[in-house]
Formats: structure tokens, C-alpha cells, sequence
């Protein structure tokens, strides 16, 4: 497992992101350490990433929230052999898709620095976000808890009785 | 059971190896499509339409043009499928509709892809998944099957070993398909849990092994296919649905848009499970296996692993499944991946599986994945006799 921290990716050099007039605002924020998520004025859904419209209902509405940074770990992957060669000095590395307070759901790249030994992420995990330099960029990187919000936990995979893997927001 | 849709007629279909040297996808697409008119009984003055597949690497656009023009056709109806491992089955139905539209009255649908040893250089895009995966060190197919495969072990309990037992079933079908690539080379689960980790839950011997191929089918009206006196796979219904692109963008990870595409498939086609009997199940990973079951609602969900130790997906088997090897025991060669399990559900609704042959295979189940479980193509064909 890995116990790396935020420090470790800083002179990584990876594919960067490609911002549109639409997202910049949201890695504008990033780089002042905010996470905001796009929040529609007319039905109220949080987006995973920017629009020029609603995802649900199409309204134009739009605005920039701070997010919590609080999430729930939706699944998760121990990569071993990354898709770009680059990122392959810092392998083994956990990358997963994290559901905010707000109810969007984004991939992110996880931090397991502060789970104890032998202690791999599960779905249902408690993630914060820490935003992470990552060559010239701030990246939304989540660290994972390892506390299940509103669940005991208890060991073995019976634990998630809440429906993780349905990632519709509630209506 | 309803009258058939269409009735694919010919099937052409490459013999699958590792690389190519300099050849064009356009000239094993050629080769493919030549064996599949020709199994039709057809020539090519007869082809007025033409299905094909996106060429990456090698054409970004305008590709039934592309495709037309080095076959010499000049089809009245031409269309890209651009659904990834969705296509071949996406391509069937879209024959159909275009036959029944007046549109043309024999569609060739042909995918495939040359595999150079250096491969084809990445070219730079700008999309969602560039923008909000890539940059997070989750590029590529294995990572977001890792994750889907993850979800349903933590949720259910799935364990690596049921994973990889379906690995071992689709190499034990290869045995019986000399064309596979990993003909005479059968696994255990010992040894795909011993294969090095990609990305966790997935070890390499549950990925496809990606090559070079191509394979071409021929599709017409149902009143032309008895002109022609060549028995062939009536299309009896088909299902479609496109979800997202991204998984987090998924609206749901463990179940997928084929359950709602088969289920509209067997609704079409007026069939229930019952009437099914051989699958040729789209398996880019073993986990897609296991939850296309389970969505197809032979079990319930997260039930599929406790559940193969009851079943046998060998061509005698209760469950015939992806009896030409699936595209874990055959290869994936581009869109001809997708391909093949249409053409071996034609084989064996035939009856010219050979050594593999099923002995009832009653109706096939075709399924073709694309993306992320994004993109769902389904098929219920029957046999012509």
C-alpha cells in the first residue's frame, strides 16, 4: 500500500488538464485551494464538471459553489501499470470515484497516507478533498478516511448496505 | 416470436494475429468483407450499403467514404458506428432499419484494424475524459474495468477467483477454435491470479489481448435472404442504449445500459429467457461477463460468482457461452472483437460451428459493450431453417 502524501506528486510531469472557457473557473478556484462544484439556480443539481448547461434540466442557471470537500468513495483502483508511461514513477497509486456532499460524483486520485497498515480503501470509505500540486496544476486529490459515514463499520465486505454504486442524486 | 427484422446472410472473418507489418486496416477490412459477400453468395455490385467502423489511428474521418471507395462501391446508405465494443452489434440492427427504409437492400457491415509493432501515435484531443480523468492518472480502459470490477467485490463480495474462473471457461472454448489466438494454450485460475496485477482487482490474463483483424457480415431483407438459398441468422430483435462516456458519469457502476438493451432486444423480438439457448456475451473483461448475466437476469444481482459453480459454459454446456473463445480466448482485432460474437452465433445457428458446434443452440443472445458500460448494443438472432 501505498503511504504516500500530497508532497509526493509536485514535480511528477503528467498530462495536464485541458480547460475550456467553461471549466476555468473551477481550476481557477482549485489553485486557490477551493473545491467548487457547478450548482444549477433552477433545479438545484450539482455537476460533476462544468456545462454551459444543466445536466438535468437544461437551465442555463449556473453557478459556482464551495464544496464541503466531504465524500463518500463510490469504487476505487490500485493501478500497477497506468495507462500513460508517466505515471508510472509513482506506482502503485489509488485513483476512485468519490460522490461530494453536494451529490456530484468525480474521479479522483486518492491519498491513502493516514489508513493503517494492510488497511486498503472499500467502497463507502469517507474521502476529504486536499487540493495537490501536480506539476504546473492543483489538482482536487481526496484523502481517504477510512470512516463510513452513517454506517458501523465492521469488517468484510457485507458492511455496504447503503446503495454506493447507484450514483442517480436523489430526486 | 415475431417475423424476422433482417437476416444476415455471409460472414467474413480474419484469422487474428499479434501485429502487422504495414498493412492497412482498409486492406483486412477488404480481405473480410470479400469472404463475407462471398459466403452470401452476393458479389459486389450487389452491396448498396455499407456499415463501418471509426479507424483510429488511421482515418479520422470520412471513413464509409474511405471504405467505399477502396472496395469500389457506391452505396445509397453509409454510416460510421461509432459505439467502440457496441458497434458490430449497434451495426446489425442499423442494416435493418436502413433495408426497411428503402434505403438499400444489402448492407455490408465491416470493422477491423492493422496492429503495428510500434502502434499507431496517440493523437491530442479535448473532451470530459482528457480534461477530468487523464490528468488524475485514470487513463485507459483497464483502470475504469478495475473500478467497476472493485465495486461489485465490494458490494457483494465477488471474489478474485470467480473473476478469473471466467478467464479459464473462455480459454477452454478457444481450445475448440483453432482461428483463436490463444488456441492450444489453455490457464487455470491459478495461473490468471499469478499473472501480474494491472490494475487492481485486474490481472492481465482477464484483459483482452488486443491484435490485429478484421470481420465483415452481409445483411438483407428476410424476402431476399430465401432468394438466395444459403441458410444464415435471422434478426429477431435488437435493444440499444448510451448512458455516459466517463464512469463518473455512470448512473450506476455494477449494472449496466445491456440490461435495458436486452431486455428491449427479447421484448422485440417477442422471446423470454427460456427460448435463449447460447449467449455470445461481449467480454472485453471478465467482470463484463459476470454482470451481463446478472443484467440479463439469469441471476440476481451481485449473484453471479456463487452461481458458475452450477453452470457450464462449454458448446454441451447448460449455458453456452462465447463458444468460439469470447474475446478474451480469441482476441480483440479493433471493432472485429466486438464482431466475432455475431459471427459465431451465425456459425452456430448454422449449424457449421464444427468441433463446437451446440447441439440445440435455439436462439442466441448477442451483446456488444462500449466505453465505460456505457455504450449497449443487443441482438436476439434465430436460425433461417
Amino acid at each position: 500500500m501505498s503511504l504516500r502524501g500530497e508532497r509526493a506528486y509536485a514535480d511528477l510531469s503528467v498530462a495536464p488538464p485541458t480547460p475550456t472557457a467553461e471549466s476555468r473557473p473551477w481550476w481557477d478556484a482549485l489553485r486557490a485551494g477551493r473545491l467548487t462544484v457547478q450548482t444549477c439556480g433552477a433545479c438545484g443539481t450539482a455537476q460533476g464538471y462544468p456545462r454551459t448547461r444543466c445536466v438535468r434540466c437544461w437551465s442555463a442557471e449556473l453557478s459556482f459553489v464551495e464544496a464541503t470537500g466531504r465524500a463518500e468513495l463510490v469504487t476505487h483502483s490500485e493501478v500497477h501499470r497506468p495507462g500513460q508511461a508517466s505515471w508510472g514513477a509513482v506506482t502503485p497509486y489509488y485513483v476512485g470515484l468519490v460522490r461530494l456532499e453536494e451529490g456530484a460524483t468525480l474521479l479522483t486520485h486518492l491519498l491513502t497516507d493516514v489508513l493503517p497498515e494492510g488497511r486498503r480503501p472499500r467502497v463507502g470509505d469517507r474521502c476529504d478533498v486536499v487540493p495537490v500540486q501536480v506539476g504546473e496544476w492543483v489538482l482536487p486529490f481526496f484523502r481517504v478516511a477510512g470512516v463510513r459515514p452513517g454506517l458501523p463499520v465492521r469488517d468484510g465486505h457485507d458492511a455496504v448496505e447503503s446503495t454506493v454504486t447507484d450514483l442517480v442524486p436523489p430526486e | 416470436m415475431r417475423a424476422p427484422l433482417a437476416t444476415i446472410v455471409g460472414i467474413g472473418e480474419l484469422t487474428p494475429r499479434r501485429s502487422t507489418t504495414g498493412e492497412s486496416s482498409l486492406g483486412l477490412m477488404a480481405e473480410a468483407a470479400a469472404l463475407a459477400v462471398a459466403d452470401a453468395g452476393l458479389g459486389p455490385e450487389d452491396v448498396d450499403g455499407l456499415l463501418v467502423g471509426q479507424q483510429y489511428g488511421e482515418i479520422p474521418m470520412h471513413v464509409p467514404a474511405s471504405v467505399a471507395e477502396y472496395l469500389g462501391l457506391r452505396p445509397t446508405a453509409a454510416n460510421v458506428v461509432d459505439l467502440g465494443g457496441a458497434s458490430a452489434a449497434g451495426m446489425v440492427w442499423r442494416a435493418a432499419a436502413a433495408i426497411r427504409a428503402g434505403m438499400c437492400e444489402v448492407v455490408l457491415c465491416v470493422g477491423g484494424a492493422a496492429r503495428p509493432a510500434t502502434g499507431f501515435p496517440r493523437s491530442s484531443y479535448r473532451a470530459p475524459i482528457r480534461e477530468y480523468d487523464v490528468p488524475f492518472g485514470a487513463s485507459g480502459a483497464n483502470t475504469t474495468y478495475a473500478m467497476i470490477a472493485q465495486a461489485h467485490m465490494d458490494t457483494y463480495g465477488t471474489t478474485a477467483e470467480e473473476l478469473a474462473e471466467i478467464a479459464v471457461r473462455s480459454r477452454a472454448n478457444a481450445q475448440l477454435n483453432p482461428a483463436a489466438i490463444f488456441h492450444g494454450r489453455p490457464i487455470t485460475v491459478e495461473d490468471v491470479l499469478a499473472s501480474p496485477m494491472i490494475s487492481a482487482p485486474i490481472h492481465m490474463l482477464e484483459a483482452v489481448m488486443e491484435a490485429a483483424g478484421a470481420s465483415a457480415l452481409v445483411v438483407v431483407s428476410p424476402e431476399r435472404a430465401r432468394g438466395l438459398g444459403r441458410a444464415g441468422a435471422h434478426l429477431l430483435g435488437a435493444g440499444e442504449k448510451v448512458t455516459h462516456r466517463a464512469l463518473s458519469g455512470a448512473p450506476a457502476i455494477t449494472t449496466g445500459p445491456l440490461k435495458d438493451a436486452m431486455a428491449h432486444a427479447m421484448a422485440q423480438a417477442e422471446v423470454g429467457l427460456a427460448d435463449l439457448g447460447n449467449y455470445q456475451l461481449y467480454d472485453c473483461y471478465t467482470i463484463v461477463v459476470g454482470i451481463t448475466i446478472e443484467d440479463l437476469g439469469v441471476v440476481a444481482p451481485g449473484k453471479f460468482g456463487p452461481w458458475l459453480a452450477d453452470h457450464d459454459f462449454s458448446p454441451t454446456g447448460d449455458f453456452p457461452m462465447n463458444t468460439h473463445g469470447g474475446q478474451l480466448g480469441f482476441s480483440q482485432c479493433g471493432l472485429a472483437g466486438p464482431m466475432s460474437h455475431v459471427v459465431e452465433a451465425v456459425r452456430q445457428l448454422r449449424g457449421e460451428a464444427g468441433e463446437r458446434q451446440i447441439p440445440d443452440p435455439r436462439l442466441s443472445m448477442v451483446t456488444g459493450n462500449g466505453a465505460t458500460l456505457s455504450e449497449a448494443a443487443a441482438l436476439v438472432l434465430g436460425g433461417t431453417s
